[in-house]
């Protein structure tokens, strides 16, 4: 049986992340872990070594690309960035595994996460 | 010789005299008429004039038979209560009889010189101006003293008086030449068209810059109309009510015409037109000065096209701060209704009523976020992301995704390419865009069966390879009204939609420097023409 992926999301709005939560669920995913800005976002890296991570990019505290920046000096780990925002022009090629404008829905996101985490 | 035919002969000479003035003689030729007739008709006498110059000497005037010595030694007198007879005429305003040189002192200091030359009488009579200031003086000299009759003196004051006349009619005259010569100056030198013309409005004259301005030659003109000046003959009879009318006082209020040069060209002209006067107010004609504006006009139209842009350019700057503004509390909330729906979808099984209610709510979330990204492509930021494309392949891709737009329609894309590399560089999605928004357009506008066209081929402009592509339709075209607006925002023909379409079509292709223009109308339907750079 395929494994399901351990998937952290990181948005300030609780009702994303809580859509989210059950989206993943149903794509197959284990969300084990919710962080509403990039400083809890780091902290539960460290503590869950998750498979992926989905992170809204403005958020208080640290932005996703910061902790994303972060918590790639301690671990590999795939990011998916969705913001509301263009696609920032600084080059994060070396972290980003995708970048997807909101509204995201769930055909993209699928997409997405197949093309960050390739089913083995 | 008898007084009868004294006066017969005097009145013949002073004839000659006024002939030769009335045919315009110079002063000197009439003068020496007047010194030739009186001494024809007074064998003994012999004549002088003197006039005055400007700094108050007398100076050699007129003389035949006075001996050229003589005339020399005397020129330059300056006149005085007692220098001889001219000097002191001259100085006093009155005649002087001086009826024996040798004896009448008014000759002491000049007695040696006039005996010399035999010349022992002299009568000298002022020449008078009308406004009473002496000219200068008409003398008669005799070789024996002699006193004058009646008749010398009568006929010493009539050559004085005609003298006079002579006079002051040839400086008048001069002035007068004077004059004209200052305006013909000042007409020549006058950029502006200069046309004057009689009351019935036939040239009399046309300037040397009217000849520039409108292309004739002043033979070709003089003596006709000047309707034919005016572009429009209308405006030929409302300059006549508004400008060319004797009644009207002195209008000095510039008036824009648009005029027609002999080349058939039009051109904006200013006019001041006003009517010719006589001194005595009596209208003699109507003079029009016409200056030519056309680079003016250009200027200002160049002017208000970029003011226009840069209003344009700071209207989208503004947009840009809004859209981006609003952009992240509305793509949140539009990802909270995003997300719902696709939890509910699988919730609620297709074909019961709140599937369809969740449809609904999916339909309306997409069209708020094409509203979004339509807004976003006007007005916000654009990075073009560069990569080597076929132009084919990426209006094919956009004629494709309209799949669900041509369902059920007879709609043909027509390619005319022969053999042309469509090989540019460029973002592929947005020149898609383009693409798209044309083909939306057009399968909009025609009814069917749709034939949309696209031709291509290649060109080179300021030395940069381009590919040149023009989309066409089969449908009604653009109207006369929307064809200078296609491109501006929220412009639209259609009920539903905002009006960005052309508009963002446009930004897209000029982030390409590139350009887009509606066709030059060749085709019946709507022509679009894009011309892309091959390379970036």
């Amino acid at each position: 049986m395929k494994r399901r992926l351990r998937v952290l999301i990181a948005d300030d709005e609780q009702d994303i992340r809580q859509g989210f939560n059950r989206l993943l669920g149903k794509l197959g995913c284990d969300v084990i872990g919710e962080a509403a800005d990039g400083k809890r976002l780091v902290e539960l890296c460290l503590s869950e070594k998750p498979d992926l991570v989905i992170t809204d990019i403005r958020m208080p505290e640290m932005t996703g690309i910061e902790a994303a920046t972060e918590i790639v000096k301690t671990q590999s780990v795939p990011f998916i960035f969705v913001s509301s925002h263009e696609r920032p022009r600084d080059d994060h090629s070396g972290l980003v595994a995708d970048f997807l404008m909101k509204p995201v829905c769930m055909p993209d996101l699928e997409a997405a996460i197949n093309k960050a985490c390739p089913p083995l | 010789m008898p007084d009868r035919n004294l006066l017969e002969c005097d009145l013949r000479g002073q004839t000659l005299v006024l002939k030769r003035l009335a045919q315009g003689a110079s002063l000197d030729d009439v003068l020496q008429t007047l010194v030739e007739v009186s001494e024809q008709t007074r064998p003994e006498m012999i004549a002088s004039i003197l006039l005055l110059d400007e700094s108050g000497c007398l100076r050699h005037g007129a003389s035949r038979r006075l001996p050229k010595a003589y005339c020399t030694a005397i020129d330059g007198v300056i006149p005085g209560p007692d220098v001889g007879s001219c000097g002191t005429a001259a100085y006093t305003g009155k005649r002087v009889i001086v009826e024996d040189i040798r004896t009448d002192p008014l000759w002491n200091n000049a007695r040696e010189i006039a005996l010399r030359f035999s010349l022992q009488a002299c009568w000298s009579e002022p020449i008078v101006a009308s406004t009473g200031d002496v000219l200068g003086t008409f003398a008669m000299y005799y070789q024996v003293p002699r006193a004058p009759e009646q008749n010398d003196l009568d006929f010493v004051s009539a050559s004085a008086n005609l003298a006079a006349l002579a006079i002051e009619r040839v400086r008048y005259q001069n002035e007068v030449e004077r004059e004209r010569a200052v305006l013909k100056t000042i007409v020549n030198g006058i950029p502006d068209a200069l046309i004057s013309c009689h009351l019935d409005r036939r040239i009399t004259h046309f300037s040397r810059s009217a000849s520039r301005v409108f292309g004739y030659e002043p033979d070709e003109v003089l003596g006709q109309l000047t309707t034919f000046l005016y572009a429009h003959p209308d405006d030929h009879k409302r300059m006549a009510r508004e400008r060319f009318d004797t009644s009207l006082g002195e209008i000095l209020e510039v008036t824009e015409v648009l005029w027609r040069r002999k080349s058939g060209e039009t051109f904006p002209g200013e006019l001041v037109g006003t009517t010719i006067r006589d001194e005595s107010g009596n209208p003699l004609g109507f003079l029009g000065l016409i200056r030519d504006i056309t680079d003016r006009k250009k200027a200002e139209a160049k002017l208000a096209e970029s003011q226009n842009k840069l209003v344009q350019a700071e209207r989208l700057a503004a947009m840009g701060q809004m859209v981006s503004a609003i952009a992240h509390e509305s793509r949140n909330a539009l990802q909270r209704i995003q997300v719902s729906i696709d939890v509910l979808q699988y919730e609620i099984e297709p074909g019961c009523e709140s599937r369809d209610d969740l449809d609904r709510i999916s339909r309306a979330k997409a069209d708020l976020e094409h509203l979004h990204n339509e807004l976003r492509n006007f007005a916000g930021p654009i990075q073009l992301e560069i990569s080597s494309a076929n132009l084919a392949q990426v209006w094919r891709q956009a004629w494709t995704n309209l799949q669900i737009a041509r369902q059920g329609r007879d709609a043909q894309l027509i390619e005319e390419v022969d053999g042309i590399n469509l090989d540019c560089q460029c973002d592929a999605f947005r020149i898609e865009q383009v693409f798209r928004n044309l083909f939306e357009n057009a399968l909009a506008a025609c009814s069917d069966p749709v034939r949309v066209t696209v031709t291509c081929h290649a060109t080179v402009k300021d030395g940069v390879p381009m590919l040149c592509v023009s989309v066409r339709d089969n449908g009604p075209g653009l109207s006369e009204d929307v064809k200078p607006c296609v491109f501006e925002a929220f412009q639209t023909t259609k009920a539903k939609g905002t009006g960005l379409g052309m508009a963002i079509a446009l930004r897209f292709v000029e982030a390409h420097r590139g350009t887009i223009e509606v066709g030059d109308g060749q085709s019946t339907g709507a022509e679009f023409v894009i011309e892309l750079p091959q390379s970036l």
